[in-house]
């Protein structure tokens, strides 16, 4: 199976900032990476680089090319949504949609559509007239009926409410994804997409903190909610993050086995948001 | 090639005034029509003219030039349009961040930057053309009602002696021609419009001119100047006074009133002019730096 991005040694500066590091990954067809990091930790840079609108040192390549050089080529199997989802304000939608459909070769009007029909988006209005939330939706609309291998998101349900969030996500895995199909997502929200995942990869400073599968994660990092009078013990086998709760403390645990963490208290998989603190402090140390 | 039309639609979807202008310079033109022929009406005792005066020939000389001035008033009109068009082009995209939804579509910059420059010299150009066409036809019909209540002649002279076709056939060589001859200017506008985020026609402006300064403050000469002027006021005016200077004797002989039109459309002329040739090979090289700049600028974070 051919890799969808491969990045070797990725780096790039603005100036004195270092907003990528020495970064190499790898992302499989089929996969929904989820890029974690804080604000400023090159999250926007990486999702850049792949997307040809920034210059980088390193090796990056996606589907077989350059995507600085050949980012028309590129952009014909994957599609993007910036995070300043900015659709243009003076366009209707159905103008919108006649440019997808006479430069696009791989956009189909009519799934978008049935896509628009389920939102209250008509085809009459202008795009200046609509809600952030409905741009939002008209956005997912015309990117959902692109049959492109690579869909990268960068933050795209920043700004919305908690409703509009939802939904964007389910009708994105419920309408859109399939085996064939990759997604990267970036957000520092984590909690809201951890269960679309199939991989993790926290960035930081610049820095790939960790890259893994979803199924590694829960092998390998184990939650484990502990009583007062069991956490010296606890504390023993050297948890990786440490969180108080009302009467329990909940650790987290890199690598050791799950027998062991059993006799302690009631186990579970990992919060994501516990395991990025933990692997950040651990850069920083 | 279909993708290539869409473009140029997108443009005159964003810069409404390409079409907007010339449709309200027509208007503004018709109303002013109207409202004269309203008082010819009225004081038609006092004006005593009668257009059957003129011969057919005369009246079509006559009415030759009427077209050829009413649709110089709308290429003038429009070139200025385009100027405001060419530096806003590539900014405003960079401005309201729509061009991270340009850049998601498979689309290259050099085909992206090409629509705007077909937009500016080609598409604009005959919009303005095409409305100053029917801005023409609505002033025959104000004048022929305006003959016809007044009975100051042949409403029908007006037409059968209209040189039409040959006045739109002049609009259309004029239109390719001139965007050859302005190609320099055009480009180095679009290359302003890559580059600059505020302040465009200082941008515009200020290049060229410490350029000047500095020539003729180094070696004496004005050669960025004259190029930057010639280019500035089109091709018919410049071929048209050469073939003043090199005729200064016909110009003694009676009657001779200035070249003739058919001089100073002539295409051979135009193709031997050094300065056309010297205006695409400066373009090209700033049109090359528009695209550079539309392709390799980081867009800020």
């Amino acid at each position: 199976m051919t890799a969808i991005v491969t990045a070797n040694n990725l780096s790039k500066n603005y100036g004195s900032l270092q907003a990528l590091n020495d970064v190499s990954f790898s992302i499989e067809p089929g996969q929904v990476v989820g890029l974690i990091g804080p604000n400023g930790a090159g999250k926007t840079t990486a999702l850049k680089a792949i997307l040809g609108l920034t210059s980088y040192t390193g090796q990056l390549e996606v589907l077989g090319l350059d995507p600085r050089r050949y980012r028309h080529r590129v952009m014909q199997d994957v599609c993007f949504i910036a995070d300043v989802a900015v659709l243009p304000r003076w366009l209707r939608v159905d103008q919108i949609m006649e440019i997808m459909a006479k430069t696009h070769p791989r956009f189909d009007p009519a799934k978008a559509g049935q896509f628009l029909s389920k939102t209250g988006i008509r085809r009459n209005s202008k795009i200046k007239s609509l809600s952030k939330g409905m741009v939002t939706q008209l956005h997912l609309a015309l990117v959902m009926a692109i049959d492109v291998r690579l869909l990268v998101l960068d933050e795209p349900t920043i700004g919305l409410d908690i409703i509009f969030r939802k939904e964007f996500f389910t009708s994105l895995l419920e309408d859109y994804f399939d085996e064939k199909r990759t997604i990267i997502v970036s957000t520092h929200q984590v909690e809201e997409i951890q269960h679309i995942l199939t991989n993790l990869m926290f960035i930081n400073r610049g820095r790939l903190v960790l890259n893994s599968s979803m199924e590694e994660i829960a092998n390998r990092y184990v939650e484990v909610s502990v009583a007062p009078e069991k956490l010296q013990q606890a504390l023993d086998l050297k948890p990786i993050y440490q969180q108080d709760g009302f009467g329990h403390t909940a650790l987290l645990y890199d690598g050791v086995s799950h027998d062991r963490l059993n006799q302690l208290g009631r186990i579970g998989t990992p919060n994501i948001a516990s395991l990025f603190v933990a692997k950040v402090k651990e850069d920083a140390a | 090639m279909s993708s290539f039309a869409v473009l140029l639609k997108r443009e005159l979807w964003e810069h409404r005034a390409l079409t907007l202008v010339p449709l309200a310079l027509a208007g503004i033109i018709v109303l002013s029509a109207v409202l004269l022929s309203g008082t010819a009406i009225t004081r038609m005792a006092e004006i005593d003219i009668n257009i059957d005066m003129l011969a057919g020939a005369d009246l079509a000389a006559w009415l030759g030039s009427f077209n050829g001035g009413l649709m110089m008033v709308f290429m003038f009109v429009t070139g200025w349009v385009v100027v405001f068009y060419l530096l806003d082009c590539l900014k405003a995209e960079r401005e309201d961040r729509t061009i991270m939804f340009w850049k998601s579509l498979p689309v290259s910059d050099t085909t992206t930057v090409l629509s705007k420059l077909t937009s500016a010299t080609i598409v604009a150009p005959l919009i303005a053309g095409a409305v100053g066409f029917v801005c023409l036809l609505a002033l025959l019909i104000v004048a022929s009602i305006t003959l016809a209540i007044t009975g100051a002649g042949s409403a029908a002279a007006l037409w059968t002696n209209n040189p039409f076709l040959e006045s739109a056939g002049r609009v259309l060589y004029a239109v390719p021609v001139q965007a050859l001859w302005f190609f320099p200017i055009t480009c180095w506008l679009l290359l302003v419009s890559s580059y600059a985020n505020r302040a465009v026609f200082l941008w515009a402006i200020l290049p060229p001119g410490v350029l000047v300064w500095a020539e003729s403050m180094t070696f004496g000469t004005t050669t960025v100047a004259t190029f930057i002027g010639e280019h500035f006021q089109g091709i018919f005016p410049i071929i048209a006074m050469t073939i003043n200077d090199s005729s200064i004797d016909l110009a003694s002989i009676d009657g001779y009133t200035g070249p003739t039109l058919a001089e100073v459309v002539n295409p051979t002329l135009y193709l031997q002019r050094p300065e056309l040739w010297e205006g695409l090979v400066v373009g090209a090289a700033l049109l090359a730096g528009a695209i550079w700049m539309r392709r390799y600028r980081d867009e800020s974070l």
